[in-house]
């Protein structure tokens, strides 16, 4: 089990970590889900017994273990939204005072994620992992039609936020 | 993506350029190894196990509380209003330990799909918030027998009067809270089933 943790951990180690700030932007708190990530995949490694492929459990215990600490629906919680509503209010929420730089594409990249709704973030997440969907429809769970729709829409909400960034920042 | 005849436009990144730059970031955190994790997955067992400790120890002092109270009573509708906080405590105390027992342990974490593992987070949370009176009202027999119990003991009307409006206030926060909470994991449960 060892040898197969520390491959999980060599070949996913830098997407978990961008799937934990996917959840979480402060650093600390960031940190802490991330090993509370691979201490979930250790633990789940030794009931893994190849129904699936390593990489779809992989991301599902990790994308679990994240929805478990993070995502809490909760009357006063700031309002997720989905992929296909209130676009406009989320284009508000996301910087647009400068152009596209790295840093500042990246930030508003993670401010755009975390304003989504679970299952519609976890298909972005994947998405930008390049994962296909098909991949992304058994991790998470939706019918293959529902991911290829969501993939549409996400790629149009990147299309429009960055083309609005680097527009309104020029 | 980008359009050639706006100057404005022209830097804008592709989808494939946004993807790149996503998996290109450079990593933050120092890889855990092997030794480092086994250690805190020792850790998060001690600190469960801690825990379970704290609740037990203070589970047992309410209930020597509780059980020091009816001993010392003279009031025979107090003793009996302690006697019935008493067992509700131990009904709460083993409803919270069933519900402990049915937590999704991180071995099975995997098995799950996303939504498969979300949803069945948000029903388990909402049978929680649905039992919500089962966990208040086996205190208000116990509480309104005590309650009673003073009355007779000739205090006056006006400390049980503010004792019966502080107890009804409380309880009734307590319901407002958790029928909040309850009004949103419907609302979210109501977007999966759309999924």
């Amino acid at each position: 089990m060892e040898d197969r943790y520390a491959e999980v951990a060599r070949t996913f180690g830098a997407a978990l970590e961008r799937l934990a700030g996917g959840y979480e932007r402060d650093p600390d708190a960031r940190r802490d889900l991330l090993q509370e990530i691979h201490v979930a995949l250790w633990r789940s490694l030794a009931r893994y017994d190849g129904r699936c492929s390593l990489r779809t459990w992989v991301y599902r215990v990790a994308h679990n273990t994240a929805i478990s600490r993070v995502v809490r629906p909760r009357a006063s919680a700031p309002t997720l939204v989905a992929l296909d509503q209130d676009l406009d209010s989320m284009a508000e929420a996301v910087d647009r005072e400068h152009g596209v730089d790295r840093r500042r594409a990246l930030d508003r990249l993670y401010t755009l994620i975390q304003r989504l709704r679970p299952l519609d973030r976890q298909v972005m997440l994947l998405y930008l992992e390049e994962e296909d969907a098909a991949s992304i429809a058994e991790i998470t769970g939706l019918s293959a039609a529902n991911v290829s729709t969501k993939v549409r829409r996400i790629k149009q909400i990147l299309v429009r936020q960055f083309h609005e960034g680097t527009h309104h920042g020029e | 993506m980008a359009n050639e005849h706006d100057p404005d436009r022209a830097k804008a990144p592709s989808v494939g350029d946004i993807r790149q730059m996503w998996r290109q970031q450079s990593r933050q955190d120092q890889a855990m190894s092997v030794e480092e994790v086994r250690s805190r997955a020792a850790d998060f067992d001690r600190k469960v196990e801690r825990w379970k400790q704290v609740g037990t120890l203070t589970v047992a002092l309410l209930i020597v509380k509780n059980v020091w109270e009816v001993w010392v009573d003279t009031d025979l509708l107090e003793r009996a209003g302690d006697g019935l906080m008493l067992l509700a405590l131990l009904f709460i105390a083993y409803r919270f330990w069933r519900h402990s027992q049915a937590e999704v342990v991180p071995s099975t974490l995997g098995l799950a799909s996303c939504i498969e593992h979300y949803r069945a987070r948000l029903l388990r949370q909402r049978e929680l918030s649905r039992d919500a009176w089962a966990f208040i009202l086996p205190f208000v027999p116990g509480f309104g027998l005590i309650i009673v119990g003073r009355a007779f003991e000739g205090r006056p009307t006006s400390q049980v009067a503010l004792l019966i409006a502080v107890a009804v206030g409380i309880f009734a926060a307590v319901l407002w809270t958790i029928a909040r909470g309850r009004r949103a994991i419907e609302r979210e449960i109501g977007a999966l089933t759309g999924e």
